[in-house]
């Protein structure tokens, strides 16, 4: 093992929060920093404009993702199974390299509303004590919608997000969605296109009264340049987007809009495939990381600042292969890391065949679409419900590939022969579905910890997932889809309609949504919380450990637009509050 | 599920010869050496010798079906189907000359193992009124070349680790085979199974019959399928050399099962069919041409607003694209 000459800051991984955090640094400090990044640097040249629409490489084989190969994770239901290892991808695609997830994702990008900040307190104003459910650990964030405004308006600039603002200032505006909090400016661009499916969607909810509104995007609409001279291109709606990298640099990404400018600071070395396995320590300060490196040699990175920025996953698993901060224990309730482990809830779905229109699914972008929110969280009355949360409902059209997007089928089609061959060939082109995104409340007994029995590539213990839907999300997702979903389904005007809303136990097999939050969660407490509201370790004032791990439950949202407000003001925190008086902040 | 009153694909053995002897492939030349052995050792001797002759005169029946059996995929360039009858008896004897292509060809699949796939998948996408199926798009070729991918199966990188233990269906496949096993295992048993209820290969039985038995499979039919128990069994008579000699039994635990196999055939020959054609399948692109998904177009930009009109672009492959995008190499 080598021991390298220290740095001032080091990275792991190196994704969107610590190429924010990374380019912040550079251009207000004269700090040296290495990151280390367990996957490759993949460009727009030549790697995904040369490359790109080849679906089974990318979207069944998953060459932008984790290798599972080497680390995965292990799952269970519930604490009396044994966790056995996700051996092939399924619910969930983690990213691998330079970008990190968010090379592959769809560009959806919200802001959070008001009352999640305040998710815990606003339901016992509201419902008085007693309305939730006893098991559930659901809590505040410890900072308000209006703490985070800034960050959310600086993350949405350096990305060139599009949309369409409901809410500006206090002011309700026509066309957007008027439950989001009060943002301080427009979108940094316009809605982009819209493929046809969306607005049979969007008309059908129109119609029965509902305020619908352009899903927020990183799909480019137009040629755009951010505050740091990055510019992106417009969208040209190929229908490769999720799973794949952009092809012609259009899909709001670290290695687009951030890492050329954190590069250009000089100060900054990327190491790739280098898989960092320990943050050393002593005495409640970090010292060094261990980390592999491209040949599997073990070496060591001295440095005065740690940011951990490496999805979900690898935040909580190392925190706990490091020993920082106190495992959760989920039978005597006790312990921080691993705790509050959340998903994202959908089963909510509707689709419509229609005989006389033809929809041109092949086109379309990941987040090019509508979206409405009278369903979301508390945004309706729960009284007599029997559940608490709901969901953002959407239509979207990602691009049918047709390896996996050769249906939807109507029911009860065939899956084979001549019969499917027909179904196929008539309806390919002739579906529209919407979808509840729902919320993932936080329960005691949903949680993450390290795996006992099985090992990653280089003999560490893997991460293990102990997750179940409880009762309140069936309930909440029978009755989005008996209600909502049904009736604008319906008011769509198809030849066939399908409605979905049940969901029994979570299974880790089929795709359902990258979208992993906690175990490493933000608060103003520290018997609840693992960093505080600066993102910082309560137990280790020099690490910061940023990102969805943060999150003490989730909304019925796409997390990345959070995450990167989440590395604005961490980055914020370093470097104005932290760097002039290093020690634990308030 | 449709059927079919003939074979559309035109390479099949007419329905009612269920007997492989009397099938085309499984046919004994004329003037083999027939004669049944008497048991002696002298008579033993000539058996075995018998049987190399009739192995030999077997590779030459192989070597014409090949072509037969791939026909359709590189029509212009195949070989004519030899007439059985007439292919030699013994190595010295064969013209092992040929004009088929060069590029061609089964990386982990041998002949007999790729006919039965490429039967099945046949029947899984078929060739008829709606257009070229999965033997048109070379399904079996893209499977052959996927599952040469050490420690890919098709969800990527698998991880491989132990220990292997069943667990709920929510844990997902936990299985230590490996797909090329899988699909090893599968075929020998899918074969065995025509054998056993049709009393003929996979591939010499009807449509119909090749559709009842993957029907079975689907509902987890036979039980027991897949089997890796070699177990005693009288000596194969039949004189077919398109048959293994050695039978896999049916009747231990199932390894995977009938329905997983199933899935796993389907699975992969709807990704041959529908994949880019730089991965071996989808050839000429007829699977994206069946359902008009029009490929690799690096943009929609001016056609994605123009609702519920029919798209007139070209289709394009990867491979295009990339001479447009990358230039010559």
């Amino acid at each position: 093992m080598a021991t390298l000459p220290k740095t001032d800051v080091v990275f792991v991984g190196f994704g969107l929060v610590n190429s924010v955090i990374a380019n912040e640094i550079g251009k207000n400090t004269a700090l040296k920093m290495v990151a280390l990044e367990r996957g490759p640097y993949r460009d727009t040249y030549p790697d995904f404009l040369q490359d790109h629409f080849d679906e089974w490489r990318y979207s069944q084989q998953g060459e932008l993702f984790q290798d599972l190969s080497r680390n995965t994770i292990t799952f269970r239901n519930q604490r009396d199974q044994a966790a056995l290892p996700m051996r092939n991808y399924g619910s969930f695609l983690p990213g691998n390299g330079v970008g990190g997830a968010m090379v592959h994702w769809n560009g959806v990008s919200w802001r959070f509303l008001e009352h999640h900040f305040n998710y815990r307190s606003h339901h016992e104003q509201r419902y008085g004590p007693g309305f939730l459910p006893e098991d559930t650990t659901i809590q505040d964030w410890g900072v308000t919608w209006q703490d985070m405004e800034r960050y959310y308006d600086a993350y949405e600039k350096q990305f060139g997000i599009n949309g369409k603002a409901g809410n500006l200032n206090g002011q309700i505006v026509e066309g957007g969605n008027p439950f989001e909090g009060p943002r301080s400016a427009e979108f940094p661009q316009p809605p982009n296109k819209k493929p046809y499916n969306t607005t049979l969607f969007r008309d059908a909810a129109n119609q029965l009264g509902f305020k619908v509104f352009p899903m927020p995007s990183g799909n480019s609409t137009g040629t755009y340049t951010n505050p740091d001279g990055l510019t992106l291109a417009p969208c040209n709606y190929c229908g490769f987007c999720e799973r794949f990298g952009c092809h012609v640099g259009a899909k709001a990404s670290p290695i687009i809009n951030v890492v050329p400018s954190a590069l250009a600071s000089g100060n900054l070395e990327i190491r790739q495939y280098s898989t960092v396995f320990r943050i050393n320590h002593t005495g409640g300060v970090a010292t060094s990381v261990s980390y592999y490196d491209e040949g599997g040699q073990e070496q060591e990175q001295p440095a005065d600042l740690i940011v951990v920025g490496a999805f979900m996953l690898e935040n909580v698993r190392l925190m706990l292969l490091s020993g920082i901060g106190q495992p959760y224990d989920p039978v005597q309730n006790t312990g921080v890391v691993g705790r509050n482990y959340t998903y994202q809830t959908g089963g909510a779905s509707a689709t419509v065949w229609y005989d006389d229109k033809i929809m041109n699914r092949f086109m379309g972008a990941g987040s090019a679409g509508f979206a409405m929110d009278e369903f979301h969280s508390d945004n309706f009355d729960h009284t007599g419900l029997g559940f608490f949360g709901g969901g953002n409902i959407a239509a979207n059209n990602t691009g049918a590939r047709p390896i996996d997007s050769s249906g939807p089928l109507p029911p009860d089609s065939p899956t084979w022969g001549s019969g499917w061959k027909a179904t196929v060939k008539q309806y390919y082109n002739r579906s529209a579905g919407f979808s509840m995104q729902g919320e993932s409340p936080a329960y005691r007994q949903n949680y993450v910890d390290l795996d006992p029995n099985y090992r990653d590539a280089y003999g560490n213990p893997l991460l293990r997932i102990t997750f179940n839907w409880t009762d309140n999300e069936r309930k909440m997702v029978r009755w989005i889809a008996d209600n909502p979903i049904t009736q604008i389904a319906e008011a769509m005007g198809g030849s066939i309609t399908r409605v979905g809303g049940d969901i029994t136990d979570y299974s880790i097999v089929p795709y359902q949504s990258t979208h992993l939050q906690g175990g490493a969660v933000m608060g103003a407490d520290p018997t609840t919380s693992v960093v505080n509201t600066s993102l910082q370790s309560w137990d280790v004032s020099n690490l910061f450990v940023v990102g969805a791990s943060a999150f003490p439950q989730n909304p019925g949202y796409n997390p990345t637009g959070t995450v990167g407000a989440l590395a604005y003001r961490a980055a914020d925190a370093i470097i104005n509050t932290y760097l002039p008086s290093p020690g634990p902040l308030a | 599920m449709g059927t079919f009153d003939s074979d559309p694909t035109g390479q099949r053995a007419p329905s009612g010869h269920s007997s492989p002897e009397e099938s085309p492939a499984g046919h004994v030349p004329a003037g083999a050496d027939a004669a049944p052995g008497t048991g002696q050792p002298e008579e033993a001797r000539r058996m075995d010798r018998r049987r190399l002759l009739t192995t030999g005169a077997a590779t030459g029946v192989a070597a014409a079906a090949v072509p037969l059996v791939f026909a359709a995929v590189d029509a212009q360039d195949a070989t004519p189907p030899a007439d059985p009858a007439a292919t030699p008896h013994d190595m010295a004897g064969m013209d092992m000359s040929t004009s088929a292509p060069t590029n061609v060809g089964f990386t982990v699949f041998v002949p007999y193992q790729a006919a039965i796939v490429q039967a099945a998948a046949a029947r899984i996408i078929p060739t008829d009124e709606n257009g070229p199926g999965a033997t048109e798009a070379g399904v079996v070729y893209f499977i052959d070349r996927q599952i040469a991918k050490e420690g890919m199966d098709y969800r990527g990188n698998r991880y491989r680790q132990g220990p292997f233990l069943p667990g709920e269906p929510t844990q997902g496949d936990q299985s230590a085979l490996a797909v090329r096993d899988r699909f090893r295992i599968g075929i020998f048993a899918l074969d065995a199974y025509a054998r056993q209820t049709f009393d003929a290969g996979f591939v010499e039985c009807t449509p119909e019959q090749q559709d009842q038995l993957l029907a079975d499979l689907e509902e987890g039919l036979p039980e027991g399928f897949g089997g890796t128990s070699l177990q005693a069994q009288p000596l194969d008579q039949s004189g077919s050399q398109l048959a293994p000699n050695i039978g896999l039994t049916t009747t231990t635990t199932a390894s995977s099962g009938a329905r997983a196999f199933f899935t796993l055939l389907r699975n992969y020959t709807i990704a041959g069919y529908f994949s880019d054609p730089v991965q071996g399948g989808n050839r000429d692109m007829v699977g994206w041409k069946m359902i008009g998904f029009p490929g690799a177009h690096i943009s929609y930009f001016n056609e994605i607003e123009q609702y519920n009109t029919p798209f007139q672009g070209e289709y394009i492959s990867l491979g295009q694209y990339q001479a447009q995008v990358g230039g010559e190499i």
